[in-house]
C-alpha cells in the first residue's frame, strides 16, 4: 500500500488529524467539494424520489443483505454463469494472491504495458507497485488517478480520488513528467491526458478494471464510470482482467435498478453516471473488438471473515462515497488521516475489520483511533443508501478497545469514578458542587444577567484538551435543586 | 463445466461456512416497486426522452424517418473520417451513405481511434435518464466511445419508460460481451470540482430520434 | 398525567436555567412537572466510551427512578435520545431490564417535542412576545428524535422574534461528549466554523439544543472573547412567554 496512506503501522491519527486541520487550502478544497456534494445529494433526491426516497433505501438495504445472506448460492451461480460466458475465474485469498494470479495471467501474454481503470481493490492489493515491479509499465486512465500516479500522490476520497490536489499542484507535474506546457486550466489540463493516454491505449497488453456489482444470474459484472476510460482501457486490449471484492455480489439485473438508482446519486448527485458497461465474457464469434480473455479475480482479503462476523452489514456497502462527503471530521482531516485506502465514516469500522479478518490479529491494535476519530453526529447513516449504522459499529469497537486496553487508562478512571459516584445520589451532587466550587475558586467570574457564572480556563487530566482552546463555564449561584425546592413550596402553598 | 480450480472450491467452501455463521437477516428479497419513476404506460415517452437526454448534455434532433438521410447527410459533412457500426442493415446502408468518402471499416476495432465519428443505433433507450443504450451485439465493440463525437440514432418506438424496463422487458440487450448505457458526454471534475466535458470518451453526443 | 422532570447531570452542572425554563414552561402549559431526587446521570459517556456495562447499571437504575411517571422531560435532547435510543440494546432481549428500558424510552421527550407531540400545544396560541434576534443550532442527536430542524419554527411560531436561519446548521458542532477531548483541533475547527455561522447571521443569541453542544460553543465563543449568548430552547421559549428575564450576552453590559 502506497506509504503516504499508511506510514507505519499501528497508525497514530491524531498528528496526522492535527496537521490536516492546520492545512488551510486542504480544509478549503475538501470542506467545499464534501459540503456541495452532500448538499447536492439531498436536493436530487428529493427530486426525483421525494418522500419515497427512505423506502428507496430499504429496498436497497434489504437486497444487498439478502446476497450477503446468500452469498454462497451467489457466488455458485456467478461462477458458473461467468464460465458459460467463457469468462476465466480465479480466487483469490489474499492480496498477494491477487497480484500472483494477475502477473501469471500478464507473463502468460507476455504483457509489458498494462491500462487501468479506477478500482478501490486494486490499491488495497498493491497491485500497481506489483505490476512494475515485474516489468510491466501501468498507466491509471482515470483523470484523478492519473493525475496522483504521475505526481507519487495517492487518492483521498473513494469516488473523487484528488479532492485535496489543485490545478497549480497538477500543472507542475505535468510540465515535470509529460513535458507538457504549463496551463492550469482544467480543460485544457484534461485535453494533455488525454491525448497523454490516447497511444497507451492502442498499445496495451491488458486492461484491468474493478467492478461496481457482480451479477450472479447472468455472470457479468457492471462498472459505472464518467470519463470513457473504462471502455477504452478494456475494450481494447486483448485481455481484460476484473479485480472485484465477492460482496459485489447481487442476485442479477433484475435487483440492479436500484442500486443504480442510488449509486450516483448518492456520490456525485447525478442521476446515473454518464456511462454504465455491462461486461459479459470475451469477445463472441462474429463480433469485432474485444478482449479475446476476460478474467475474473474474486478478492476475498479479509472480506470473508467479516461476512462471518457481527459486522457482516459492512459488506452492504456499495462504494457511493455519501459518507465521506457528510462526515464533519472527514471534512476537516481529509483521506490520507485514516490510515488506509478506505477513508471516512466507512473506513473507519471497515479497515480494522478487514485488518482482523486478514491477520488474525485484533485489527484495532494497528488502527486504535479510528474508532474515536467521531462525533457520533449520525450523518454517516443518514447518508447511506444501504443504511449501515455506522454509528453502531463505531461503539462496538470503542468497547472493543476498552476490552484490549488500547483506549487511555485515565478516562476509564474518570467514568468509572462518575458512575460509582452516578449511584449514590447524594455523593453524585457533592461531586457536582466539588466542580462548581472548583470553577467558582479557581475560574473567572462573571455576573451576567443569566446569573452569575465561572468560567474555567484549566481542567486537569482529559480535560486539558477541552481547555487548551475553550473555557467551561459552570452556573454560579443557586443550584437547580435549590430553586425547585423553594418554587416547589411556593407552589404546594398555592 | 470446467474443473474448478483448487482456491475456487475453497473460497466457496469458506463463504459457505461464513454466511451459517451468521442468522439470516433477509430471507426474501423486497418488492422493488419504490424504484420505477416512469409508468409502464406513461404517455409521451419521445419528449420525455428527448428532454432527459437534452438535461444531461446531448444534442436531440427530431425527424421522420423520410429526413433521416439528409439530416445524417448534414451532420457528417463537415466532418473527418466515420465508423457505422449499426446493427439494423438498411440503417446501416444509409448511415454509410451519408458518410460517403469518410467511411471507415467497421471490422477494425484499432481504426477506431483514427476516426472522428462514431455512427451507432440502439438496442433500446430509456426516457427516466435520457440514456442510450448500446452493445456489441451486432455492431463493433466501442464505436460509440472511442471517437470524439458519437451520433446515434434512435426510433421513437425503441424508447422504454424507465431503467427498470429494461432489466424487466429486455434482458436481450444484456446477452453481449459488453453493453454500455450512456447517459451524456464523457465528464470529469477531478480537478478541483470544475466540470470538464470531453475526456477520454467523446465531448459531443448527436441523437438523431427518428419518429 | 404524573410528568417527571430528567434534570442531567450536565444541565445540573452547567446549566441551571435551562431547567429552570423547562419547569416555568411546563407549568405554564398546565403540567406540574415533579423532580426525582435520586436521578443522576444516564450513562451516555460510558456508552460513548466503550463501558456498555457501566452504562446498563446507569440505565437500570433510571428505569427504577422514573418507573411511576407517565412522561420523562429532559431540555437536554442528547440525554433523551440516548434512553429512546440506546437502552433498550444494553439489555438481552426478552429479560426484564429490557422491558423496563422500553417503557421508560416510550415516555421520555425532548422538552419542545413534548410540547408538540405529546401535549399537542399549537406555538401560535402561546402567544409569545419578541426577543432579540436569534438563531437556532439543533444538535445531531436531534435526528434519531426524528426532530432535527424542528427548534427554530416552533419557535418562530411561538412569537420568539427574529429567528434567522443558521448556514450548514446539519453539520455537527464538534462537541461529541469525549471527542471534544480526544481530537480537540478537530473538534474546536468544527466549533469555529459553527460560531463563523452564527456570526454570520448577525443574531446575538444562539439556541442550542443540548446542553453539552452549548458548553463546547459558549465555551470557545468566551475564549475568544466574542459576546454571544447561548441559551437552551426552554430559555428561549421561557423568556418569549416572559417566565425568565432575558439576559444579555456574555460579560456583556445588559
Amino acid at each position: 500500500m502506497n506509504p503516504l496512506i499508511a506510514p507505519q503501522l499501528p497508525f497514530d491519527m491524531k498528528p496526522r488529524a492535527r496537521e490536516a486541520v492546520r492545512d488551510l487550502k486542504l480544509q478549503q478544497f475538501v470542506g467545499n467539494a464534501t459540503h456541495l456534494k452532500d448538499s447536492q445529494r439531498g436536493g436530487i433526491f428529493d427530486r426525483d424520489f421525494g418522500l419515497e426516497y427512505d423506502d428507496l433505501r430499504t429496498v436497497a438495504r434489504d437486497t444487498k443483505q439478502y446476497a450477503l445472506d446468500h452469498l454462497d448460492e451467489l457466488l455458485e451461480r456467478f461462477i458458473a454463469n461467468a464460465e458459460a460466458s467463457g469468462a476465466h475465474i480465479h480466487a483469490a485469498a489474499t492480496g498477494r494472491d491477487a497480484c500472483a494470479i494477475a502477473l501469471d495471467i500478464a507473463r502468460a501474454h507476455h504483457a509489458t504495458s498494462c491500462v487501468k481503470s479506477k478500482s478501490m481493490v486494486t490499491e488495497e492489493i498493491g497491485l500497481l507497485p506489483a505490476f512494475e515491479a515485474a516489468g510491466i509499465k501501468t498507466l491509471e486512465t482515470d483523470l484523478g488517478e492519473f493525475i496522483l500516479q504521475i505526481d507519487g500522490d495517492a487518492p483521498s476520497h473513494i469516488v473523487t480520488p484528488m479532492i485535496h490536489k489543485d490545478r497549480v499542484a497538477t500543472a507542475k507535474s505535468f510540465v515535470r513528467e509529460l513535458g507538457s506546457r504549463y496551463t492550469e486550466d482544467p480543460e485544457e489540463l484534461t485535453k494533455i491526458a488525454r491525448e497523454h493516454m490516447r497511444g497507451l491505449y492502442r498499445a496495451a497488453d491488458i486492461g484491468v478494471s474493478g467492478a461496481n456489482f457482480l451479477l450472479a444470474d447472468e455472470g457479468s459484472a457492471v462498472i459505472c464510470t464518467n470519463e470513457g476510460n473504462f471502455d477504452l482501457s478494456v475494450g481494447g486490449p486483448p485481455v481484460h482482467i476484473v479485480f472485484v471484492g465477492i460482496e459485489k455480489l447481487i442476485r442479477g439485473a433484475r435487483d440492479l435498478a436500484p442500486f443504480l438508482k442510488l449509486l450516483a446519486r448518492s456520490g456525485t448527485a447525478q442521476p446515473l453516471t454518464i456511462y454504465t458497461s455491462f461486461v459479459r465474457g470475451p469477445r463472441r464469434a462474429g463480433e469485432h473488438g474485444g478482449p479475446k480473455e476476460v478474467h475474473f479475480v474474486l478478492v476475498d482479503a479479509g472480506r470473508v471473515g467479516v461476512l462471518a462476523s457481527e459486522k457482516r452489514d459492512l459488506l452492504r456497502c456499495i462504494r457511493c462515497g455519501a459518507c465521506l462527503n457528510a462526515c464533519p471530521v472527514y471534512r476537516k482531516v481529509g483521506g490520507h488521516s485514516y490510515g488506509s485506502v478506505y477513508a471516512g465514516p466507512i473506513g473507519a469500522v471497515l479497515t480494522p475489520e478487514l485488518e482482523r479478518a486478514q491477520s488474525g490479529s485484533n485489527g484495532l491494535t494497528n488502527y486504535p483511533d479510528l474508532p474515536r476519530a467521531s462525533s457520533l453526529c449520525g450523518a454517516c447513516y443518514e447518508a447511506c443508501p444501504v443504511k449501515i449504522d455506522i454509528p453502531k459499529f463505531l461503539l462496538h469497537d470503542r468497547a472493543r478497545l476498552r476490552e484490549r486496553g488500547l483506549s487511555p487508562a485515565s478516562e476509564e478512571s474518570v467514568l468509572r469514578v462518575w458512575r460509582w459516584l452516578a449511584e449514590r445520589p447524594a455523593l453524585f451532587r457533592l461531586a457536582i458542587g466539588a466542580a462548581r466550587l472548583h470553577a467558582r475558586m479557581l475560574g473567572q467570574r462573571e455576573a451576567t444577567q443569566d446569573g452569575d457564572r465561572a468560567w474555567l480556563t484549566r481542567a486537569p487530566g482529559p480535560g486539558a484538551g477541552w481547555t487548551a482552546t475553550r473555557d467551561l463555564g459552570f452556573a454560579a449561584g443557586e443550584t437547580f435543586r435549590e430553586w425547585f425546592a423553594k418554587h416547589d413550596n411556593a407552589r404546594g402553598a398555592r | 463445466m470446467t474443473a474448478r480450480s483448487p482456491a475456487v472450491d475453497l473460497l466457496l467452501a469458506r463463504v459457505r461456512a461464513a454466511v451459517r455463521a451468521q442468522p439470516v437477516s433477509v430471507a426474501e428479497v423486497p418488492a422493488h416497486t419504490v424504484v420505477r419513476r416512469i409508468a409502464r404506460d406513461a404517455a409521451n415517452l419521445a419528449d420525455l426522452f428527448a428532454a432527459k437526454a437534452q438535461a444531461v448534455g446531448m444534442r436531440v434532433t427530431r425527424i421522420d424517418d423520410a429526413g433521416l438521410d439528409a439530416t445524417l447527410a448534414k451532420l457528417l459533412e463537415i466532418r473527418g473520417t466515420t465508423v457505422v457500426a449499426v446493427r439494423d442493415a438498411a440503417l446501416a446502408a444509409r448511415a454509410s451513405a451519408a458518410a460517403g468518402a469518410r467511411l471507415a471499416p467497421n471490422d477494425n476495432a484499432d481504426l477506431l481511434f483514427d476516426c472522428e465519428v462514431g455512427v451507432t443505433d440502439v438496442d433500446c433507450a430509456i426516457a427516466e435518464s435520457g440514456s442510450l443504450v448500446v452493445s456489441t451485439h451486432g455492431r463493433i465493440r466501442n464505436a460509440w466511445v472511442t471517437p470524439p463525437i458519437h451520433i446515434a440514432i434512435v426510433r421513437e418506438s425503441q424508447v422504454l419508460p424507465d431503467l427498470v424496463d429494461l432489466f424487466e422487458s429486455r434482458p436481450d440487450t444484456l446477452d453481449a460481451a459488453s453493453t454500455t448505457i450512456i447517459t451524456g458526454p464523457s465528464k470529469t471534475a477531478d480537478i478541483e470540482g470544475v466540470l470538464v466535458t470531453g475526456v477520454h470518451g467523446p465531448a459531443a453526443v448527436e441523437i438523431v430520434l427518428v419518429r | 398525567m404524573r410528568v417527571a422532570l430528567f434534570t442531567t447531570c450536565l444541565a445540573e452542572a452547567l446549566a441551571p436555567r435551562a431547567l429552570k425554563a423547562t419547569v416555568l414552561v411546563l407549568e405554564h402549559c398546565g403540567v406540574a412537572p415533579e423532580v426525582p431526587l435520586a436521578q443522576t446521570c444516564c450513562g451516555q459517556p460510558m456508552l460513548s466510551n466503550g463501558l456498555p456495562a457501566d452504562a446498563a447499571t446507569l440505565a437500570r437504575r433510571m428505569c427504577a427512578v422514573f418507573a411511576p411517571y407517565d412522561a420523562v422531560v429532559t431540555p437536554s435532547g442528547s440525554c433523551a435520545s440516548v434512553v429512546r435510543e440506546k437502552y433498550a440494546g444494553l439489555f438481552d432481549a426478552g429479560s426484564a431490564d429490557r422491558a423496563a428500558a422500553e417503557a421508560l424510552a416510550a415516555k421520555t421527550y425532548e422538552l419542545i417535542e413534548f410540547l408538540e407531540t405529546r401535549l399537542g400545544v399549537d406555538p401560535t396560541s402561546l402567544k409569545g412576545r419578541p426577543c432579540a434576534p436569534l438563531t437556532c443550532h439543533d444538535a445531531c442527536h436531534l435526528r434519531g428524535l426524528h426532530r432535527h430542524g424542528c427548534t427554530a419554527p416552533f419557535l418562530s411560531r411561538v412569537g420568539c422574534g427574529e429567528v434567522r436561519d443558521l448556514p450548514d446548521m446539519a453539520q455537527c458542532c464538534g462537541f461529541g461528549g469525549m471527542f471534544s477531548t480526544q481530537f480537540p483541533e478537530v473538534s474546536t475547527a468544527l466549533g469555529d466554523e459553527k460560531l463563523a455561522h452564527v456570526a454570520s447571521t448577525g443574531a446575538g443569541t444562539l439556541v442550542a439544543s443540548d446542553t453539552g453542544c452549548a458548553a463546547h460553543l459558549a465555551g470557545l465563543a468566551h475564549r475568544k472573547g466574542v459576546a454571544l449568548r447561548v441559551i437552551s430552547p426552554a430559555e428561549a421559549l421561557a423568556e418569549s412567554l416572559g417566565l425568565l428575564e432575558t439576559g444579555a450576552p456574555n460579560g456583556g453590559k445588559p
